[in-house]
């Protein structure tokens, strides 16, 4: 794609990617912005091979997500995809700095006791901001099947939450 | 509690982790600012539609000043008076001046020489205008000092000759008595004014001459013999 397209791409997608950075390196504000950047400055230099056939926010989250692991990976070596996707989000600092209200803390805790396809779900859809049909493009499922399951996951959620 | 109540909630914890608005704009600047140059689509339209006004005035300038085509009479010919005055009136000494009219002398006599094989008839005005050009072509000539002229005066008198000529051709040309006898006029009137002109030529040269047989007698402390055969000298050479 031609890079003059890239400060509308940008504006569509830097929230979303500043969120599942800022999630998985622990709140740490300044962190997730320096990564935010090199993501978007990597996906700049390489946009005009941009496929369009493949999703847009498809192509960025693979970009953030290998940039992630590459800087985690300078940390501690031997770190995983799964290991990224999982145990950082488990992590509570983001939670404490977020200053999190007694209710948000609560229904995090909850979401936790979700089946992990269902939490993961609803973190891609309600914290990270994704449509359906961009993690529908993702998962390789369809965007109704995820609205179904996702409608089911919050049903849950909601009794975990007052069986509290 | 409803469930989307629980998705709002949801949303709610989502917005906490928004960037700062400021580093969105940072960032954004510095993808901008790393664009290569590209003018927009509207300065293209711009810049086009400029390039093309701007040929086609040149172009319609540049036919209208230098081709045979436009002829008294004809839309564009203001154009070549326009830019003939403008070329009269910007130049910076009386001899590139003369030189300059002198060739626009030329140019009317050469429009006046193809309305002649084309058998256009020239309109009284024309012919009057076309006389009038003569006229100040002599006269820028002839304020020129001898060493100014170079060749211009000669010039000159061959386009008088021209002149009168095309101006011959085309009063036969007219189909009318009444239109001949217009002509007739404006040729009478030029042949006076020259008449004139070249009477006051001689009055001046003789006067010139006068004063400079004065000074030399002034001059001429000595014998009375040399006087009167200097005198003879001069109006010899007179």
């Amino acid at each position: 794609m031609e890079q003059h397209h890239f400060p509308t791409f940008y504006k569509k997608n830097v929230k979303r990617i500043y969120r599942f950075l800022y999630y998985r390196v622990g709140g740490d504000k300044q962190m997730a912005q320096d990564l935010t950047q090199d993501v978007f400055l990597k996906a700049f230099q390489a946009f005009d091979r941009y496929d369009e056939k493949v999703s847009a926010s498809a192509w960025i989250f693979t970009i953030a997500r290998n940039h992630l692991l590459n800087q985690l990976a300078k940390k501690k070596p031997q770190v995983s995809l799964e290991e990224i996707e999982n145990t950082t989000w488990d992590r509570e600092d983001w939670a404490s700095r977020a200053e999190l209200s007694y209710d948000q803390k609560r229904m995090l805790d909850a979401m936790k006791q979700l089946p992990a396809d269902d939490a993961a779900l609803l973190r891609r859809k309600h914290l990270e901001g994704w449509s359906f049909e961009e993690i529908a493009t993702e998962m390789g499922k369809t965007p109704g099947a995820l609205r179904v399951r996702a409608h089911r996951a919050i049903k849950e959620l909601k009794r975990i939450l007052k069986k509290r | 509690m409803f469930d989307w109540i629980v998705g709002k909630k949801l949303d709610q914890i989502g917005r906490l982790a928004d960037p700062d608005r400021a580093f969105v704009v940072a960032l954004g600047t510095r993808i901008k600012s790393e664009l290569p140059h590209r003018f927009s689509p509207h300065w293209k339209v711009l810049a086009g539609s400029l390039t093309g006004i701007s040929c086609l005035l040149v172009g319609t300038g540049s036919y209208a000043y230098a081709s045979d085509n436009v002829l008294p009479g004809s839309p564009l010919y203001s154009i070549r008076e326009g830019l003939e005055q403008a070329e009269t009136t910007i130049a910076p000494t009386p001899a590139i001046r003369a030189a300059v009219t002198v060739r626009h002398m030329q140019r009317r006599i050469h429009e006046q020489e193809v309305m002649n094989v084309k058998k256009i008839p020239a309109n009284e005005r024309q012919m009057q205008r076309f006389a009038d050009a003569m006229e100040v072509t002599i006269d820028e000539t002839s304020r020129l000092d001898d060493t100014e002229k170079q060749g211009l005066d000669t010039e000159t008198a061959r386009l008088e000759e021209k002149f009168a000529k095309a101006v011959r051709v085309s009063k036969d040309q007219e189909p009318t008595t009444k239109a001949k006898e217009r002509l007739e006029t404006i040729l009478d009137r030029q042949t006076t004014r020259l008449q004139e002109r070249v009477k006051k030529l001689e009055e001046a040269r003789r006067e010139h001459f006068k004063t400079l047989l004065d000074r030399r007698s002034q001059a001429a402390t000595g014998t009375s013999e040399d006087h009167s055969d200097s005198k003879e000298r001069e109006q010899s050479r007179d």
